[in-house]
């Protein structure tokens, strides 16, 4: 019994740590989403953010299904942030805030697009 | 004197050193990048150049705004202050080594250090959910005065028109082409700082600045699809009446009679990391000789074509611009007032720049080679002869480049050293007022600071 419960507070050590670690990562995330992307993409990422009506074409709505189709789909949001595209600025962000973002948009938007 | 003088220049310089820590605690962004949350690098390139989102928000009567700042109640202001140093290649006593404003004015007129060249203050940004403004208050060193600086109010809304969208707006401004969104054009052209004490070429369309704050007008304009972008404007003079506000603080000294209409049509295309744009734009303008609305007015006609191309590819920035000025004179006032040699006269001008920037982590690094020229008829009486600003025969002619070389720190704050090389000024390279003094002599040196808050 001993040994299960040190056993289990071992896993825990180990899981609650990177739990913890993934929900900051997560709020960063959304906080980095929040301040950089909402203008366009929106909240719910579905492009029906408060510039939306300016642009043609319009910003990439994030919900729909075929956005995620893309193999290399983390290596282009990435691509993307760093360097803009059409009317969409580039972003200085360091690589560590650019993942935030991906894995906010991923936990997020994927879900809601299946 | 000199010493209270002193002590008024370390003061300055001290306060723009407080400005510099404090500011970016405390006003941490220019009003816009506060409004939209975003960094100053999603709308300019190197500002004020702008990228498509920065074309986009302009359009859109600076207006797009996070849920928090739309609720705001302070009002959206910034600020700026320009710092400045000019150096003649061969001065004669023209610049004085005085620092402005704190000469007298006569001196501060020409003095070398300029501390302030200028200081503003912005309201930028958005009023309510379609309309916006950027609108300018700023204190000339120089002349030691404050007027009414550029000013576009703004009203946009945005429609779906068939796959694509459809811009429309108004503006109420007081200047031919502030209210346009690319480099290519007068306004918001190379170079965006210059020395407000360096002798320049006599010579200039209409256009090209001459009616800035002598005027007010209102403009309506259209943005399909980020590719077709047409505007309309009509003018009056700004020295009385309904428009007077628009002029704040200035007296004009070009007086317009009647409306002077202005227009302005421009392709674009934006792919990937490209953007291209080609244009026209122009107007028609009855202006009063001297200054005052008595007798005949002369008549110009100005139309012009531009292009800007954009590479952006962070940290690569690179721009290309020019435009081509023609400018029909008709002198039905001066010539029989004995003021101009010929009843009619034409004047061309054409600019080109072309910009290279690198976005390191120290800030942003690059520069700019630029080339101008303007050609005209020969007018003794237009353009007489006169110790520097003069013409000894009678030739508006000048043409030259423009090296600048600027580092932009902390998105904020840029510093420039520009030089400018004459080869030809007010008609010729040697001897060109009359009075023995050479094209070349008026090379100019101007190193800038320019601080936003």
């Amino acid at each position: 019994m001993g040994k299960f419960l040190l056993f289990i507070l071992c896993i825990g050590a180990a899981i609650v740590p990177k739990a913890a670690v993934a929900a900051d990562q997560n709020d960063e995330g959304k906080e980095l989403y929040r301040q950089k992307c909402v203008m366009c993409h929106g909240q719910e990422g579905n492009g029906e953010g408060p510039a939306r009506a300016a642009f043609s074409p319009p910003p990439t709505d994030f919900t729909a299904p075929q956005f995620w189709q893309r193999k290399d789909i983390d290596q282009f949001i990435a691509t993307t942030v760093k360097n803009g595209h059409g009317s969409m600025p580039a972003f200085e962000l360091p690589p560590e805030n650019i993942q935030a973002i991906t894995d906010y948009m991923t936990h997020a938007f994927r879900q809601a697009s299946q | 004197m000199a010493a209270v003088k002193m002590k008024l220049v370390f003061l300055c310089t001290a306060l723009c050193a407080l400005l510099l820590v404090w500011a970016e605690n405390v006003f941490a962004v220019p009003s816009f990048a506060r409004q939209t949350g975003m960094d100053c690098t999603a709308c300019h390139t190197v500002w004020p150049e702008l990228t498509a989102f920065g074309r986009t928000f302009k359009l859109e009567g600076y207006t797009f705004s996070t849920e928090s700042e739309s609720g705001r109640w302070y009002p959206p202001l910034a600020a700026m202050f320009q710092a400045s140093y000019t150096s003649l290649k061969h001065n004669n006593g023209i610049l004085h080594k005085g620092v402005a404003p704190f000469d007298d004015t006569e001196q501060s007129a020409a003095d070398k250090t300029n501390m302030p060249q200028q200081a503003s203050l912005f309201y930028a940004g958005r009023i309510t959910d379609h309309l916006g403004a950027f609108s300018q208050l700023t204190y000339d060193g120089t002349a030691n005065e404050i007027a009414l600086d550029n000013t576009d109010i703004r009203y946009a809304r945005s429609f779906p028109a068939g796959d694509n969208q459809l811009v429309v707006g108004a503006t109420i401004n007081n200047s031919p082409t502030v209210e346009d969104i690319w480099s290519s054009t007068p306004v918001w052209g190379f170079p965006f700082a210059s020395s407000a004490v360096a002798p320049a070429p006599a010579a200039a369309a209409l256009i090209d600045g001459g009616l800035g704050q002598q005027v007010g007008g209102l403009g309506v304009y259209a943005s399909w699809a980020n590719l077709l972008y047409g505007a309309v404007s009509v003018y009056r003079t700004a020295d009385h009446g309904i428009t007077r506000p628009l002029a704040a603080g200035v007296s004009p000294d070009t007086i317009t009679d009647g409306a002077v209409p202005y227009w302005r049509l421009a392709l674009s295309r934006q792919w990937d990391r490209h953007s291209f744009e080609v244009g026209t734009y122009g107007l028609k303008a009855d202006v009063y000789p001297g200054g005052t609305d008595t007798d005949t007015p002369d008549s110009f006609t100005d139309y012009a074509f531009d292009a800007q191309y954009q590479f952006i590819a962070a940290p690569h920035l690179f721009n290309l611009s020019g435009t081509w000025i023609h400018e029909d004179q008709d002198w039905d006032g001066s010539f029989p007032a004995g003021g101009a040699a010929n009843p009619s006269d034409t004047l061309k001008s054409f600019k080109m720049n072309a910009g290279y920037f690198y976005r390191a982590h120290i800030g942003t690094i690059g520069g700019y080679l630029g080339y101008f020229s303007t050609e005209g008829d020969t007018d003794p009486l237009l353009y007489a002869p006169d110790p520097v600003d003069g013409s000894r025969n009678g030739s508006p002619d000048s043409n030259g480049f423009i090296l600048q070389a600027t580092y932009l720190w902390k998105e904020k704050y840029q510093f420039a050293l520009q030089y400018t090389i004459y080869d030809k000024f007010n008609g010729a390279d040697k001897n060109y007022d009359g009075y023995g003094r050479d094209a070349g002599d008026n090379n100019t040196i101007y190193l800038l600071a320019w601080l936003m808050f």
